[in-house]
């Protein structure tokens, strides 16, 4: 029995549609091979030699290299991120700026009274004695009758039974030490050394406030009130952020940013960054001032190719102009492959720039001696494509503002000067592409429609 | 005697007309109108026509790009008239545009061509754009031995 008619579009559609989720296969089976990240192991920065780096490697040769290369610009020597298959590499420091991972807080302690132990002044004793509070804001923040502080009003004295261990895993400074922490949230007693003394002993750091109530030891026994203990502590210089594995007593020393070398002496040193984009300002302040001073052309010539080179890595075109045109005006035209990039950059705006275009691509060929082979051929072709092509720039503003515009023998003497150069241009390229067995199509087009004369064109 | 003086009348009327209707002079040709466009049938101002044995070239009306005549006159000194049956050919060119070489066979009347002409299309993709050197390369010391 066959189907009605009517029914087989559908069916064919329901097949259709049944068809196209075989086709859309996902991402995953390439993301090894093709990783979203610039990092080899998929972080923005990346692990070099077992500490996260500021986004380059170096060679052998302490050369900055890319991230992500695999192997050695200048000595094609394989880096450590050779292989594009390994697998992300553990993260074990704070995430969000939050601390890491919190200890466990001990059973809850409750207050005994010591109906004997009279000792305690409670009226000194908003703070001063804690149980482990390591920044002093969990102790001090607490509320005076909140009885797991061992701050006690009423005359109570509390004796802590809570003891930690005497070395724990912190992140200093914004982790457990302190300044992470708010005024007012729950201490925990288990995260310093349990010391009889409550002196010392400490992690305190930046997070603590002067003259706030803190203490780092546990105490057992009678607890005095120390509301001094913060400044016996904060003797200790300023922690990173760095997570580190320190013993309750260890101090972190401050990671002292290297001045930076801004010195433009050493041009070959300064080379793998221009050829980044990535010199400094310092850096390109420094090799402005030598074009301006350096008294040997030769020199000024190496040091504005580098700005040069930044610049066009950096993908600053407007920086890369002025100091083009500064390189080919005032130091240097003889190398026809600045001139021939200059032209070829002023090609591709309007007509206004076209005699730009025609004059460094005639400077460009005055020199195309430099170079050879299929190099020679392919520039030179490109030189007198370029030419030819901006006098057909001129030509056509030229006949379309006579033409359209009030006539007068001037834009008409105008139009056919233009006309009679883009002539010329397009016949040397025609001829140069006929001698060396390139390309003619283009060139054909131009020389007849300057021309107005195919045999003018064909005629050897 | 009246229908006569009608008839007369009549065959008065008539040969003006015949008079009027009498065929251009040979000198004059037959006028021949060429119309240059571009790819969206707008017309090009800055268009040219030229036979190829011409010296001069005639630029079309800017308005509407068109360009009309029954006579042209050669380098030689002779006069190259349109008429009926004759093949002409014709160049037409205009800046940014590929020429076009046409032939066309006037007729008595009605002699309008239109024709487009397609932009040249400039492609500055197949140059190579060269490397900037940093210019290190120093030439060798006369007494340092040549590299191996």
């Amino acid at each position: 029995m066959r189907p009605p008619k009517m029914f087989r579009p559908v069916s064919m559609a329901i097949l259709a549609a049944l068809a196209l989720p075989a086709f859309a296969s996902g991402w995953s089976p390439f993301e090894n091979t093709f990783p979203a990240l610039p990092c080899q192991d998929g972080w923005a920065a990346c692990l070099v030699d077992g500490t996260v780096g500021g986004g380059v490697l170096k060679d052998a040769a302490g050369r900055p290299l890319p991230a992500d290369a695999r192997f050695g610009w200048f000595d094609l020597k394989a880096t450590q991120n050779v292989s594009p298959f390994t697998t992300l590499s553990a993260y074990n420091g704070p995430i969000g700026g939050a601390v890491a991972e919190a200890p466990q807080p001990p059973p809850e302690v409750r207050p005994t009274r010591t109906p004997d132990s009279q000792v305690a002044d409670t009226t000194q004793n908003n703070g001063g004695s804690t149980t482990s509070a390591e920044g002093g804001w969990s102790s001090g923040g607490k509320s005076p009758s909140d009885p797991s502080t061992g701050a006690s009003t009423g005359g109570s004295t509390v004796t802590p039974t809570a003891v930690a261990s005497n070395t724990t895993t912190t992140t200093t400074g914004a982790s457990t030490s302190g300044s992470g922490m708010r005024p007012g949230s729950p201490s925990n007693p288990a995260t310093t050394g349990t010391t009889t003394t409550p002196t010392t002993t400490t992690t305190s750091g930046g997070g603590m406030r002067p003259g706030s109530p803190s203490s780092t030891g546990t105490t057992t026994g009678t607890m005095a009130p120390t509301p001094g203990t913060a400044q016996t502590v904060s003797n200790t210089p300023p922690v990173t952020s760095n997570p580190t594995t320190t013993t309750n007593n260890a101090v972190v020393a401050p990671v002292a940013s290297a001045p930076q070398d801004d010195s433009c002496d050493d041009l070959v040193k300064l080379e793998p960054s221009a050829m980044m984009g990535q010199l400094r300002v310092g850096q390109s302040k420094c090799l402005e001032g030598r074009v301006a001073s350096e008294g040997q052309q030769t020199t000024k010539d190496k040091v504005s190719r580098i700005m040069i080179t930044n610049a066009e890595a950096k993908g600053d075109k407007s920086e890369w102009e002025r100091l083009m045109k500064r390189h080919l005006e005032d130091i240097d035209r003889s190398d026809p492959d600045l001139c021939f990039k200059y032209a070829l950059h002023l090609s591709r705006g309007g007509t206004g720039r076209a005699q730009g275009v025609i004059r460094w691509a005639d400077y460009a060929l005055e020199n195309k001696a430099k170079w050879s082979g299929q190099t020679y051929k392919t520039r030179v072709f490109g030189l007198y494509k370029l030419r030819a092509e901006a006098a057909n720039k001129l030509w056509q503003e030229a006949e379309k503002e006579f033409a359209e515009g009030e006539r007068s023998d001037e834009k008409e003497a105008k139009a056919a000067k233009y006309r009679g150069q883009a002539k010329d241009y397009a016949r040397e390229w025609l001829d140069y592409a006929k001698a060396s067995t390139q390309d003619t199509k283009t060139a054909m087009a131009l020389c007849v429609s300057s021309s107005g004369n195919r045999a003018f064109c064909e005629g050897g | 005697m009246r229908v006569f003086a009608m008839l007369v009348m009549l065959v008065g009327m008539l040969l003006p007309g015949v008079a009027a209707a009498k065929p251009a002079k040979e000198s004059e040709g037959v006028p021949v109108r060429v119309i240059v466009l571009d790819a969206e049938r707008a017309p090009i101002s800055t268009a040219v026509i030229r036979h190829p044995l011409e010296a001069d070239r005639h630029r079309v009306n800017s308005v509407d790009g068109s360009w009309e005549a029954s006579i042209l006159y050669m380098p030689d000194g002779s006069e190259l008239r349109f008429t009926p049956g004759m093949t002409l050919e014709l160049e037409i060119s205009a800046p940014g545009y590929m020429t076009q070489v046409f032939q066309y066979q006037v007729r008595k009347r009605k002699n309008v061509v239109e024709l487009s002409l397609p932009k040249i299309e400039m492609d500055d993709t197949t140059i190579e754009e060269p490397v900037i050197s940093f210019g290190r390369d120093l030439p060798r010391e006369p007494n340092e031995a040549p590299p191996q």
